[in-house]
């Protein structure tokens, strides 16, 4: 365990238990070693004081070799129970006498060592030289027990530990107690940073126990905690205000960690990329990924030389969002670098600039439509003085910016135009907008119309500032349009020139056709007339050729009759008006059929009528239609035993066609063009009667109805007739 | 009664009138028969003035056959002047005509014609027509009383 982990309350008790330990180890064991010295050397007295005695008394009993004498002197030390064994060597070396006497011989030393003292394990043993005078006699030999002796050491030893282990106990509990005194204050104050750095709580103070050392100390650190809260506190609100700011201002923050790569972005920074949190795994090139391809290398140099250079980082780029829509984001950063000058962070704001930059894009844009506008735009401030001037109204007025700004606006207005143009302005300064057309002046003098927009330029508090004037040259428009009136005019003129010629026309043809119409007719009356009754004077005497003449001439009158109805009725038809009546085409056919029976009567005709459509249109004249097909569907099947006559529909493309099919004499395709003319026939007139002028009328029918009609026949084998109708449409 | 006019026939071109008459005649309807030949003289004659005093608006003619084309005063007009005076209204008048001109038949009923006929160029036809005329009119047709000519 180190010691400098160990709690401070303990390294007190440690210190001093140490201390004391050191002290009381120190006293005891100089005590001991003093005592067990003074012991030895006590003894040691002891000991040569009584060899040198045993020794003196010995000299005669080694001179005179007598045994006797030796042993009756070395058994007086039985007094001294401390000396084991004792010996005297004679001269050559052999035992004299010994003592303990019963002892063996040879737990002796065989031979007497050299003078002086050697203690030995639990004994001391001593070799003293017996001399008469100068003269050596022999060696006395002792022998101590040291045993009693150093158990008395080892008592004295035990009272030193017993009297240590009290002193140390003492120490602790001393110690314990004292520690309280230095340890409380720094506990607590230690408790108090601990509890300020866990709760973020700068407002507990820590308890002061007196006016030492520590007592100072824990004011300071009371004063250092209330200038914290202070500082926290102001810390806290300019990060609130920092995050309010940012949040504001849609302001996203970004912090990359250079090192580890670690791009880290905020909630804010999040929705700028339109993503979610957890969507971005912050590396840097998945950052760069988000990014318009073409912005790409351009964001990542400039980081890089934000960082190499130690420049701030500013950078504008597009942003794909996960939508596909881009935005312009715009970003600024500093980094932040460690000691050795190394950046480590990279850190900054971000803001969507998308708004000011296509606000931009729109400013410069309407510059350019500005400047770019064939249209004079001159702008004026709330008198009237000219304040900006396009290349438009350079090239309109002929005045150069330089000449114009500045000037009044009556530089390109007319004099007999100042009022108009006051009124004008006054109004846009009322807020609103004027659109008039007037003369101007130009710089040589010259006149012309134009068109002008007069609009107020507000400021951003929607006050009139002054106006904008928006010309266009309508000199050639004016032109072109006196030019239309004058042809307006000419055109109307002629229009009624030719409506009042056409009317004239029109009566005169209504005239003539009146006319024909009686005129025409009444002498074909009288002829018919007289010839019959000429016949009838003469009804006894004339001859058969006569009678013959006279009806080749009623015949002739009948012919001409039947032209004269046929030809009104066809200019009849091109004068109408064509009614438009809901009208069954299937009652119309079998009206016809009806009246067409006194044709008919005495043959065989097998009328097919299928279902026919109903629709609008004329009922007279679509009678008139069928009237002529069906009546030539009769007269040229005259010559079949058996008459088939076919009416039905017929899908022609997106058409629905009426068809007339009969099993007559039909004809040769090649005719088919010439079929619908005026007096066109493709029968001789003693086959097959008519005047030529029916079908002429079927087709004007038709085209009035905005139908066609068409045939497909071939000769000997029959015709089809085909029409069309307008609105008549496949169910 | 037995001297008054039965007919009024309004007639200017003289091959018409002869014809006409003709066939009058064969169908035995000639007697009673006042010949106006234009327009003038057939108001003269019904309105009972210029030479015509001595008549009655009580006697008119049991049907006028009117031609169109007349001069003067022509047809449609002699017709107008009949039927909007309420003397005269009453009088049946057949509008008998060379063409059947669509004009002339709607304005000849809109102004109240009785009847509309146009000549056939048939003679026969035409004599048969008068014939028929004469008979509906003068012999099956009940003639306007009195009272009708006030």
């Amino acid at each position: 365990m180190n010691l400098r982990n160990v709690p401070i309350k303990r390294k007190l008790v440690y210190v001093i238990m140490l201390t004391s330990t050191v002290v009381l180890l120190l006293t005891s064991g100089t005590l001991i070693t003093y005592e067990l010295f003074t012991f030895h050397r006590t003894i040691l007295q002891n000991a040569a004081t009584i060899a040198q005695i045993i020794a003196a008394n010995s000299t005669s009993a080694l001179s005179f070799d007598n045994e006797k004498v030796g042993a009756e002197i070395l058994s007086k030390l039985e007094a001294e129970p401390s000396i084991v064994m004792a010996c005297l060597y004679k001269k050559d070396g052999s035992k004299l006498a010994r003592y303990p006497s019963e002892q063996p011989r040879s737990d002796f030393p065989a031979k007497p060592g050299t003078e002086g003292h050697r203690f030995e394990k639990n004994a001391l043993q001593i070799f003293l030289p017996v001399r008469e005078g100068d003269a050596w006699q022999g060696t006395l030999f002792l022998k101590l027990d040291l045993t009693p002796m150093y158990s008395r050491v080892v008592l004295y030893g035990g009272i030193v530990g017993g009297v240590m282990i009290g002193a140390l106990l003492i120490a602790l509990a001393l110690s314990n107690w004292l520690q309280k005194g230095i340890s409380e204050p720094i506990l607590e104050l230690a408790e108090t940073a601990k509890s300020v750095s866990v709760n973020k709580n700068y407002l507990v103070r820590a308890r002061k126990y007196g006016t030492d050392e520590l007592g100072s100390f824990t004011d300071s650190f009371n004063h250092m905690l209330m200038q914290i809260h202070d500082r926290d506190a102001a810390l806290r609100q300019s990060e609130e205000r920092l995050r309010l700011t940012l949040e504001a201002s849609e302001t996203g923050t970004w912090d990359w960690d250079v090192q580890t790569g670690f791009l880290e972005w905020d909630d804010f920074l999040y929705k700028l990329f339109g993503r979610k949190r957890g969507d971005f795994d912050g590396r840097f090139e998945t950052f760069l990924g988000y990014l318009h391809p073409e912005d790409r290398a351009a964001v990542s140099r400039l980081a890089n030389r934000a960082l190499a250079e130690k420049t701030d980082f500013v950078a504008e780029y597009r942003v794909l969002w996960p939508d596909k829509s881009y935005h312009y984001l715009a970003s600024r950063g500093n980094a932040l670098y460690d000691e050795r000058g190394k950046a480590v962070r990279l850190l900054g704001v971000t803001l969507d600039v998308t708004e000011a930059k296509e606000a931009a894009e729109g400013l410069s844009l309407l510059a350019a439509i500005v400047s770019s506008s064939d249209d004079a735009i001159v702008g004026k401030d709330l008198f009237g003085t000219i304040v900006s001037w396009n290349v438009g109204a350079e090239r309109m007025f002929g005045y150069t910016a330089e000449e114009a700004i500045g000037s009044k606006s009556t530089l390109i207005v007319p004099q007999d135009r100042y009022d108009e143009e006051v009124q004008a302005l006054q109004r846009v300064q009322q807020g609103k907008i004027e659109h008039f057309e007037t003369r101007r002046v130009r710089k040589d003098g010259s006149f012309f119309f134009v068109s002008i927009t007069f609009s107020p330029i507000r400021n951003a508090e929607g006050a009139t500032i002054g106006v904008s004037a928006n010309s266009r040259d309508i000199s050639d428009r004016i032109r072109a349009e006196e030019e239309i009136r004058t042809l307006n005019a000419e055109l109307e003129e002629r229009v009624i020139q030719r409506t009042a010629e056409l009317a004239a026309t029109n009566q005169e043809l209504e005239a003539f056709t009146y006319s024909v119409s009686h005129d025409l007719r009444a002498p074909l009356r009288h002829i018919d007339a007289f010839a019959q009754l000429l016949e009838d004077e003469l009804k006894e005497t004339i001859s058969s050729g006569n009678r013959r003449y006279i009806e080749r001439i009623r015949r002739g009158v009948q012919n001409m009759g039947q032209l004269v109805d046929d030809l009104l009725n066809l200019s009849r038809v091109g004068r109408v008006e064509i009614a438009r009546d809901e009208t069954d085409l299937n009652s119309v056919v079998e009206e016809v059929v009806a009246d067409l029976k006194p044709e008919y009567e005495s043959r065989e005709i097998n009328w097919s009528i299928e279902a026919l459509p109903s629709l609008k249109c004329d009922p007279g004249l679509i009678k008139q239609v069928f009237i002529n097909l069906l009546s030539n569907a009769v007269k040229y099947t005259r010559t079949r035993p058996k008459a088939v006559i076919e009416i039905g529909q017929k899908r022609v493309g997106r058409e629905l066609a009426i068809f007339i099919r009969d099993n007559g004499v039909g004809f040769n395709m090649k005719y088919a063009d010439k079929l619908f003319g005026v007096f066109q026939r493709l029968h001789r007139a003693e086959d097959f009667e008519g005047t030529g002028v029916g079908l002429a009328t079927v087709q004007r029918i038709i085209q009035l109805h905005e139908g066609r009609i068409w045939v497909e026949a071939e000769l000997d084998k029959g015709a089809t007739f085909y029409f069309t109708l307008k609105g008549m449409h496949p169910l | 009664m037995n001297n008054a006019i039965e007919i009024l026939l309004v007639e200017d071109n003289p091959d018409d009138l002869e014809l006409a008459l003709f066939a009058l005649k064969k169908n035995n309807f000639a007697n009673r028969i006042h010949v106006a030949r234009d327009g003038e003289e057939a108001l003269d004659f019904l309105f009972c003035r210029n030479g015509h005093d001595g008549r009655s608006f009580e006697n008119p003619p049991r049907v006028v056959l009117l031609d169109l084309k007349l001069p003067k005063v022509d047809g449609l007009e002699v017709l107008r002047a009949i039927k909007q005076d309420p003397r005269t209204k009453a009088v049946p008048v057949v509008v008998m005509t060379s063409s059947k001109q669509q004009r002339d038949m709607v304005e000849g009923y809109q102004l109240g014609v009785n009847s509309y006929i146009q000549k056939p160029i048939d003679f026969a036809e035409f004599r048969e027509i008068i014939g028929q005329l004469g008979y509906y009119w003068l012999v099956i047709n009940q003639a306007p009383p009195p009272d009708a000519f006030k």
